[in-house]
This record gives C-alpha cells, sequence and structure tokens, in this order.
C-alpha cells in the first residue's frame, strides 16, 4: 500500500513529498521482483547499515517502508485503505485519518509542520463527500 | 426576459440534481426562485429600456460571466461554508485541497512530487 504523504496527496491534501512511500506486507513476495524485472530495476536486501532498498533510476521515487510508527501491523492498516485510480488499476492507499496517526507518532519536526495541512485536508475531503 | 422553469429543470436533470437541492446549495430560497417565474421580465427596467430604445434582445449587450469564474466562486464559497463550520481549519487549506479533488488522484500525485522535487526546503 502506499503510505505517507504521497498517500495524503492522492486523496487530495495539498502537499509537497520527495517520494512515495510504499509499505509491503512481504517483501519477498515474487510480485515485487517481477515489477522490478520490468523497469530494469533491483532490490537490495537490508544490511547491519542499511535498510532494504530499491535501486535503478525506475523506482527512484519509490522507498520501501518496513514499520509504520503509531500505527497497527500491515494486516490491520489494510482494512484501512481507500482504493484509488491510478491509470488502469487500482491501488490500496493509507487512510488520511491513519496517515494523521502515524504523523502525529513519529514526532518528528517535518511531520509536526505538515499535520495542520492533513487535518485541514481531512475535514474538506469529508464535508465535500457529503455534497457529493 | 423570464426565467424558464422547463429550462431549469432539464439543466438540474442532466446535472442529476434535485431543484429543490439545487436551489438549497445556490443560497436560493424557494420563495425566491417561484416569485422570479412569475415574473414577466426578470431585468431591472432600466435594462428593458435600453433594449427597448436599441431595439435589440438585451442578451446582444449582455455577458455572462465565464465558466471558470462561476467554478472558482463556487467553489469559493464551499470552501467558506466549510471553514465556517470548522473555523480552526485553514482557509487556503480548504480551497487547495477542493482544487486538488477536481483533479485525478494521478495529478495530484504529480503535482506533489514536482513541488517536492523542485523545491528542497532542508537546504
Amino acid at each position: 500500500m502506499i503510505v505517507g504523504l504521497s498517500a495524503a496527496a492522492l486523496q487530495g491534501a495539498p502537499v509537497v513529498t520527495q517520494d512515495v512511500d510504499l509499505w509491503f506486507e512481504d517483501l519477498n513476495d515474487p510480485g515485487i521482483r517481477k515489477a522490478l524485472k520490468q523497469v530494469n530495476a533491483a532490490y537490495v536486501p537490508p544490511t547491519a547499515s542499511t535498510p532494504p532498498l530499491f535501486a535503478g533510476d525506475g523506482v527512484k521515487l519509490f522507498d520501501i517502508v518496513v514499520h509504520m510508527h503509531g500505527l497497527e501491523s500491515f494486516d490491520e492498516e489494510a482494512k484501512n485503505t481507500v482504493s484509488v485510480p491510478l491509470g488502469k488499476t487500482h491501488i490500496r492507499v493509507l487512510s488520511l485519518d491513519r496517515i494523521i496517526t502515524s504523523k502525529k507518532a513519529t514526532g518528528r519536526h517535518k511531520d509536526k509542520l505538515v499535520l495542520p495541512v492533513l487535518k485541514d485536508t481531512l475535514v474538506t475531503i469529508k464535508e465535500h463527500s457529503k455534497r457529493h | 426576459m423570464k426565467i424558464s422553469s422547463a429550462k431549469v429543470n432539464k439543466l438540474c436533470k442532466e446535472k442529476k440534481l434535485n431543484l429543490n437541492r439545487m436551489l438549497a446549495d445556490a443560497g436560493v430560497s424557494r420563495n425566491a426562485y417561484y416569485s422570479l417565474l412569475r415574473k414577466e421580465s426578470i431585468l431591472p427596467k432600466s435594462i428593458t429600456a435600453i433594449a427597448n430604445y436599441l431595439e435589440v434582445s438585451p442578451a446582444e449587450f449582455l455577458e455572462s460571466e465565464h465558466s471558470n469564474v462561476i467554478t472558482t466562486k463556487k467553489r469559493y464559497k464551499q470552501a467558506e461554508d466549510i471553514h465556517n463550520r470548522h473555523k480552526w481549519a485553514d482557509m487556503d487549506n480548504i480551497v487547495h485541497t477542493l482544487l486538488l479533488l477536481e483533479e485525478p488522484p494521478i495529478e495530484r500525485l504529480r503535482r506533489a512530487l514536482l513541488r517536492g522535487r523542485q523545491f528542497n526546503f532542508q537546504q
């Protein structure tokens, strides 16, 4: 599933981000290798000093997330996703309220700064959906 | 010039809107709407007088607002309504969210990434 600010942006949040954070149920899923191969990229397993990474021009924008602060397990959070149309497919995206919960939990300065925008977006989306 | 209820009903139907809902969203009371329907002319007398003098229809010299202007005003009104119900929310954030909701998700993401990569606030 897509998490972080890219997930928020997909849902309508006026935010900026450097990358697309991907949270996988299982990094050993053969589908990941298959997709990477299609864009001439590779998976770099974690070491003592580096997290799991993607390597290659086709995946420069993507980061692997292995843990989400303040959230439940992947399986639990999979219930808190929304389906977003992207091209010919649909992709699971972490819901905005869970992104807010996660950003609150990290306690990082940059996450605290974006919280008001995410909260404003959440209320706007809720009000907007009442009318449409 | 008068209002054609048939045309209004047709437009509502095309936009899948109920008349009452449309009036409520537009901020027009039912009384005001039905009062307008009964009028032979909804234009000010001065407009009618000019049109009569020039022997043309008022439509010849009246300009309607550009559709972009109408959409922008409508969006701003919706943002104000949301802000009135949630005073703590920032008006700019509401307006920008409404703008982004008009775009497909991929375009929202593209914009977020473009801006994020153009400006590195860490530097």
